[in-house]
């Protein structure tokens, strides 16, 4: 070694330690089963079954989806990072090259990987704390198969020991109930169309995005394409229900961002009121498509989406655009409802017209290019009633909307303009 | 002189076929000289005053006026999305608030190539105290959104309407630009893409100090017809940060025939009886000046 030289390589535990830290236990065992869906997509086959079972002293994973070739195994697939020189996967989920082998230094200590395509059945097997031992050795080793119980296009990933800090999460209910509904919400589009999950024996049920549509409510759908990706987006009603009102983000049929209601979508800019109650209804959808998957604007967690990235950009201006009708929609929606509540309007066409409307998932709707929808109804000028507006500093609202035990803006406005009333005006 | 810039975008298209969109009020001022002198018919004017509709109503100069009810914010995304080319003067009355950049951001998101925001907007400086940057980034806080507010802590102008004029109208033109820079990544030909130029910048008193803003929309196609239109050779416009600062000399009827039949020539100004303040005031801007008459009471 040159007598100058300072090291700069870094250590393996590091490595391991910066590559597992930002992604939780839940998401991780989500990048395995994208691995699962990548083998399945190579291999073009469909209907496949990914079976997981995890508890406390146990988490195996299985597939038919056609099996890791051998070749790919030595030459790309352990490798920690995606080479420039890897065989594309067309429109595949998996693309920053660390999924599976973060997931299995997250979770095991030691773990093996078996898998039979084109008649070739190997496993390889890793000691995790032996192979930090060895600062120099990178690679993994396989042996080959004669006797094995897996089948041709199968694989099978087992955690034989695994780490104590994991142990009590993976027999944990709430998380199992929570992975359970990461899956079906993740992989809705995949789901429906015919992939079957089973997580300890129970087949995952797709979490189907579903709208309110009829002859006078419609969906939006606006499209585009730039630089090889497809960008596709729907923008429509639910029913309202605050936790699923938002965006939807998915990237090569992977849910990304789920009913997302922050700036991050269009939320609070672009001229667009931040999310609230009144907008629980709201429905987005925004798929991205691309056969070279490093092109979706998705995080290496895929938890979200990458914001700066120039699709991105230009999808946000369509989404902006889109939401507009809908939020005017649902503004003149609460309206209608505050009118009805104050005794001035009795017709309510566009609370019947969600109600009327029939539940449809939204990637099967009949779409429109501009939202549809009922008029609303304005309620006539009621001469002997007057409307007060003004403003009042943040603090002292809060203040007084507390010690009124008020709700809203209203409620404060009216029981402030009561309470001068009844003491200052009074017998006048 | 707004009239006279927005005559000039004939080269764009005819100017009856645009649309105005302003905030006609009670008076519909600018709505008359828009018909009258451009023969604009499709009008619409955005009314906040949900409670006197009828007088709002009866008030409106012309049938082809139609009034929108409600906040600006509210209604302008229903009025955004037309294709046809429009000229929106959002003539806010009040001080600058965060969801003016709101509306300038949803007018942007759809504006047609051709068409022209402006805004005016009271422009007096922000209350704070000297030499505390905290307390001038808290008062800018009211107007403008977080990301605008300069973390500089050069304080020396901020007592001058004119110095919040500009940075009001440059919060408008960053809004703008954002806005634009996303729409035009997914154009499908070059030619689509648009720009805005900001080509008007008044400053003047009106009860309080304020400013309008002007902002010309076009789509690189219509660049060439832009040009034709020479906007440029109106000595009022004003691309800069420098405003034209529009003000009112104080002269009676006499004093302004007068200076009016010697102009150009400052020598024959008897600056005993005018200054050459006021002098150069008028001939600057004469022709725009309001008409009136003095009733004689002898």
């Amino acid at each position: 070694m040159n007598e100058n030289n300072i090291k700069a390589s870094p250590t393996k535990e590091f490595f391991i330690s910066m590559l597992t830290r930002d992604i939780s236990t839940d998401r991780a065992i989500l990048d395995l089963i994208d691995n699962s869906i990548d083998a399945a997509t190579q291999s073009e086959k469909h209907n496949v079954t990914i079976k997981l079972d995890i508890g406390r002293e146990v988490f195996v994973i299985t597939d038919d989806a056609g099996g890791l070739d051998l070749t790919i195994a030595k030459e790309y697939a352990f490798r920690f990072g995606r080479s420039s020189k890897n065989p594309p996967t067309p429109n595949s989920v998996g693309q920053f090259g660390v999924g599976m082998k973060r997931t299995l230094f997250k979770i095991g200590q030691e773990f093996y990987v078996e898998s039979m395509k084109g008649g070739v059945a190997y496993r390889i097997e890793v000691n995790v704390d032996k192979w930090l031992s060895d600062e120099n050795q990178w690679d993994f080793q396989y042996t080959i198969l004669t006797d094995s119980s897996i089948k041709e296009g199968e694989t099978r990933i087992e955690v034989t020991k695994i780490r104590d800090e994991i142990k009590d999460l993976l027999s944990d209910s709430t998380f199992k109930n929570n992975l359970t509904q990461e899956v079906a919400a993740a992989y809705f589009k995949k789901i429906h169309g015919g992939l079957n999950i089973i997580i300890n024996g129970e087949t995952t049920r797709s979490d189907d995005l579903t709208i309110k549509v009829s002859q006078q409510l419609s969906c939006i759908k606006n499209h585009f394409e730039l630089d090889g990706v497809r960008v596709t987006l729907y923008c429509a009603v639910s029913d309202r229900v605050w936790d699923n009102g938002g965006w939807y983000v998915v990237c090569n049929d992977r849910l990304v961002a789920q009913a997302d209601q922050s700036a991050t979508t269009g939320w609070g800019i672009s001229g667009n009121p931040k999310y609230h109650a009144d907008f629980a209804y709201f429905r987005g959808l925004v798929e991205f498509s691309s056969e070279d998957s490093s092109k979706l604007p998705w995080t290496t967690t895929k938890t979200g989406v990458d914001q700066d990235k120039k699709i991105y950009k230009a999808a946000l201006h369509h989404m902006s655009v889109a939401m507009k009708p809908v939020l005017a929609f649902l503004r003149d929606l609460a309206q209608e409802a505050s009118a009805v509540k104050e005794g001035t309007l009795k017709d309510t066409p566009l609370a019947n017209s969600i109600t009327s409307a029939q539940s449809v998932r939204i990637l099967d709707t009949v779409t429109t290019e501009t939202f549809v929808r009922p008029e609303k109804v304005v309620p006539p000028e009621d001469a002997n009633v007057a409307h007060i507006q003004y403003y009042v500093p943040i603090e002292k609202y809060d203040k007084a909307r507390s010690v009124l035990s008020a709700n809203t803006k209203k409620d404060v406005g009216e029981k402030t303009f009561e309470y001068f009333f009844t003491y200052e005006c009074k017998g006048e | 002189m707004m009239r006279d810039f927005f005559i000039r975008l004939s080269h764009l298209g005819r100017i009856e076929d645009y649309r105005y969109v302003g905030f006609g009020s009670k008076y519909f001022s600018d709505f008359i000289i828009f018909h009258r002198y451009l023969n604009i018919s499709e009008m619409v004017s955005i009314e906040s005053d949900t409670t006197n509709k009828e007088r709002y109503e009866f008030n409106k100069p012309y049938s082809n006026i139609t009034m929108k009810w409600g906040r600006s914010t509210t209604v302008l995304p229903e009025l955004a999305g037309s294709p046809k080319r429009t000229i929106y003067w959002l003539d806010y009355d009040g001080r600058f608030e965060e969801y003016m950049l709101h509306d300038a951001a949803i007018i942007a998101e759809s504006i047609s190539s051709g068409s022209v925001i402006a805004i005016s907007f009271n422009c007096e400086s922000p209350e704070f105290s000297d030499g505390d940057l905290a307390s001038l980034q808290d008062a800018l806080m009211k107007h403008v959104s977080k990301k605008y507010i300069p973390s500089t802590s050069d304080l020396r102008g901020w007592k001058s309407p004119r110095t919040m004029a500009t940075f009001i109208k440059n919060c408008v033109k960053e809004e703008i630009s954002s806005i634009l820079e996303n729409r035009n990544l997914s154009v499908e030909s070059n030619n689509q893409e648009i720009s805005f130029e900001q080509k008007l910048f008044f400053t003047y008193a009106d009860g309080a100090p304020m400013a309008t803003v002007a902002f010309l929309f076009f789509s690189e196609g219509e660049k060439q017809a832009v040009n034709d239109c020479r906007l440029d050779d109106l000595y009022f416009i004003r691309k800069s940060d420098d405003p034209f600062d529009i003000t009112m000399p104080n002269l009676t009827i006499k004093e302004i025939r007068h200076l009016m039949e010697i102009r150009p020539d400052e020598s024959g100004i008897n600056t005993k009886i005018v200054t050459l303040k006021d002098a150069q005031a008028l001939w600057d801007n004469y022709r725009y000046f309001p008409g009136f008459s003095e009733i004689e009471a002898f």
